[in-house]
Order: C-alpha cells, then structure tokens, then sequence
C-alpha cells in the first residue's frame, strides 16, 4: 500500500489507455508507452488488474437463449409483413389507394363546401335584404323627401286621395 | 446487380454476408440461417441492456424484421454483425426514448476515471462490505455484476456488452453506434 500511496493517481487518459491496452485497441507506440508506465508505476499495475478482475466478471452474466419457438415466431411474422408488402405493392391496389385518397378528397371538398354554404345562408347577415325590405320606400324617397311631416301623410290616407292618385297611376 | 467481387467489396468475405446477399436474391433459408446465428446474441444483449426477457424477444424479432425488409437494398458495406447491431441499437435507443426510460450516466472527468463511478469501484465496494466475513456465491456476484451494469447510462452499457459478448473492436462499435472510435474508448 505504502508503494501505491506514492505514486501520482493516474489521470484520466491514462486510465482510457489501461482498458484499450487491455482491449489490444492501441497501436504499437501507445503500446510501449502503457508498458513503459506499468513499469513504473504500481497505481497503474493495480489499476491494470482490477480492470482484469472486472472485465472477467463479466462472464458471470448469464448466457440468454431465445425460446424455442423464437425463429419460428420471427419467420412467421416476416412471411405476414411479406404477404402484406406484397399486396401493396400490386398495382391495382396503388391504383384502388390513390383513387380512394382522390374520392376522399373530393367528397371532403365537397361536404367543406356544402356546409359553408349553408352556414353562411343561414346564420350570416344578408346585406342585401334590408334594401329590399325598404324598397317601397326608396322608390318614393324623391315624395317622401318633399314632404316635411307624418302627420301631413296621416292626413292625404285619410282623405283617401292618396288611393285614388294611386289608382291613377296604375291606369 | 449482381455483387460478387471481394476486391471492390471486401466484407463478401465475411460469411453472414454472403448469407445476406443470398437472402437479398430470395433465399429464405438464408435469412432463416442468420436468424438462427444471431438471435442468442440479439437476446442477449437486449436483456442485458433491458433486464426484460419477453421485451427482448420482442426487440430481436424486430431487429430481423427490419434486416428483411432492408434486404432489397442491402449493400455489404461493412460487416453483417456491425451493420445488424447497428440497426439494434438505433432500436434500442428509439425504444428508450419512447419510454422516457433512464438517463445517460455523464462523461463527468473525476478520479475514476471518464466513466464517473466505475463499475470495478461499484464492485469493490458491495464486494469489500460483504469480506471477509464470507465469500460472495456466484449468484451473488452476478447480481453485484447486474447492478454495476446498472450503473452505466444506455450507450456505455451497450459499447461494453458489444465489446465484451460481441468481440467488437473500437472500431466496428464506433460504426455500429455512430459513434468515433475516441467516443467509445
């Protein structure tokens, strides 16, 4: 311990070069360098063999099995995305998609507008039925504007004289 | 086309590809043969990295579902096992980010190392808090090695199990998870 207490802790890049040392990822001058180090260094022997210990329990793990209808299941399921593939890949059924998609397009467009129509018939205010509404009126705006009161007109009803020149006009 | 010169492409060597070529031409007791070569291995690593069995299975099954549908297109541009590992792993990570599952352990630089808290050290001290009174069994100690696994985040988990059970160098794992060769040192 006294040994290992002495020597400067290793840094991180040396640490990096210990396991690809051990991996046998380093080429020949990295080599030479990691050994010179483990030479003199009893921190990078000791880091060296519980790397070793560690690497090695790793084989502790247990080895896994596939089940044993695992390659039956995967080639079922490959022959159904085959046959399923295969369908959309004929060429009536591309042309039955796109007419379907063009189909769905248009009726789409067509309920769009459908119910636009309707609902701007229905519920939007009609600018043009507030003028046909006061379209006697307008006709004889030039008369009304000539006389100045309701009360005037009260009288000419009355008198019955505005149905006769009425009459008259009509003949 | 028919690719088939190993001067221009030499992962032909490598037999899982030549199976792979076979089952790109329609060979379907070729993709049944790579099935069978890798579907221990899939499994597993998948529950190593998930500790599911059944979400394992499920996984594999999809990573050879996938190596079908690719084979129209297959190209031998690297070695089978990197190439088939590297769709595990993108699978592998799609799963994790739809599950919200556990985050990346950071590469926090401290006197353990790059790795944070190493999984020797995790070791060293369940194994030292157990001693000498006793010897941990083998049951034990493989449940030790479970949770210092554990303690690694997804990609370095995965880098380790490649490397350890696949055989993979640097670079071949760099190549499966995308990552350079400095990244998975």
């Amino acid at each position: 311990m006294n040994e290992l207490n002495n020597d400067p802790p290793l840094d991180t890049e040396q640490v990096c070069d210990l396991v690809a040392y051990l991996d046998g990822e380093l080429d020949e001058e990295q080599t030479e360098a990691v050994e010179q180090l483990l030479t003199e260094s009893s921190a990078a022997r000791q880091e060296v063999d519980t790397l070793t210990q560690t690497w090695d329990m790793l084989e502790l793990l247990p080895t896994e099995k596939a089940s044993e209808d695992f390659t039956e299941r995967t080639l079922a399921t490959v022959r159904v995305d085959r046959s399923d593939s295969a369908i959309t890949q004929q060429p009536w059924f591309r042309q039955t998609r796109k007419g379907s998609v063009l189909a769905g397009w248009v009726a789409g467009l067509t309920f769009a507008s459908i119910v636009g129509f309707l609902t701007t018939s229905r519920w939007m205010a009609d600018d043009s039925q507030p003028l046909l509404d006061d379209l006697p009126v307008i006709q004889n705006l030039d008369a009304y504007t000539d006389i100045d009161s309701i009360e005037f007109l009260e009288e000419l009803r009355s008198s019955g004289l505005l149905e006769e020149e009425t009459d008259d006009d009509s003949l | 086309m028919v690719i088939s010169d190993t001067s221009q492409f030499p992962y032909l060597r490598d037999p899982d590809v030549r199976l792979m070529m076979r089952a790109k031409e329609g060979d379907e007791s070729a993709f049944e043969e790579l099935v069978a070569n890798y579907q221990n291995r899939l499994i597993g690593i998948f529950h190593h990295m998930l500790r599911d069995r059944e979400a394992a299975e499920d996984l594999a099954q999809d990573v050879f579902l996938r190596v079908y549908r690719a084979r129209e297109g297959y190209q031998p541009t690297a070695k089978f096992s990197t190439w088939l590992f590297r769709i595990a792993n993108n699978l592998a990570s799609n799963t994790r980010r739809s599950k919200g599952r556990r985050k990346e352990v950071p590469f926090a630089v401290r006197e353990s190392g790059p790795l944070g808290v190493r999984p020797e050290e995790q070791l060293a001290v369940e194994k030292s808090a157990l001693m000498p009174t006793r010897q941990l069994n083998k049951s034990e100690m493989r449940s030790v090695v479970r949770d210092a696994l554990e303690t690694l985040g997804e990609r370095q988990k995965m880098a380790l199990l490649l490397h350890k059970f696949e055989d993979m160098s640097y670079a071949d794992i760099g190549d499966a998870m995308e990552l350079s060769t400095a990244a998975v040192k």
